[in-house]
């Protein structure tokens, strides 16, 4: 995602990022990582709510999907790193709003895995811009 | 259409200071909401 950030802002896409992490977890984390984006706190997850991102059920928490990227991230060297607060089963996703906060695209994830990759996301804005 | 009153969303800083989402539009805003820092 953050490889393709030009091409979000050349189609007047802004991208701010949501964590239900406190915000001095968040402080700590960035320092860290650097990320090019708005990273924003939603500790009560109020927002999460607004958006319907619900709690996903054991099963789906530990799908085939998951498993298999877990296992490709632990074989690619990637540490699991502790921020304190977590919750594994709170489900996370991807929306696009216009400026009168209009839902023009929305992803919720099915479990984990699901997360549309960036490319994907640019299509679907391609597209709706294209739409009458 | 669904509607969101974005700038009713009580969200925050990396300070803890309340934010307005509205304020972090281009013209569009690609909202991602984790599920943990990885």
């Amino acid at each position: 995602m953050q490889s393709l950030k030009g091409e979000f802002a050349r189609r007047g896409v802004a991208i701010a990022v949501v964590s239900f992490a406190e915000p001095a977890t968040l402080i700590h984390y960035q320092e860290q990582h650097r990320w090019p984006f708005t990273i924003l706190a939603d500790p009560d997850r109020v927002a999460y709510g607004e958006f319907a991102l619900r709690r996903l059920s054991w099963l789906r928490v530990f799908s085939p999907a998951t498993l298999k990227l877990y296992w490709k991230l632990l074989r690619e060297g990637m540490k699991r790193e502790d921020y304190g607060k977590d919750d594994i089963y709170q489900s996370g996703g991807d929306f696009l709003l216009d400026s009168e906060g209009n839902l023009l695209f929305a992803h919720r994830s099915q479990d984990p895995a699901d997360r549309p990759p960036g490319a994907k996301l640019l299509e679907a804005i391609d597209s709706l811009v294209r739409a009458p | 259409m669904e509607k969101i009153a974005v700038d009713q969303l009580p969200l925050l800083d990396l300070h803890g200071k309340p934010v307005n989402l509205r304020d972090h539009f281009d013209h569009y805003l690609l909202l991602i909401f984790l599920r943990h820092l990885a």
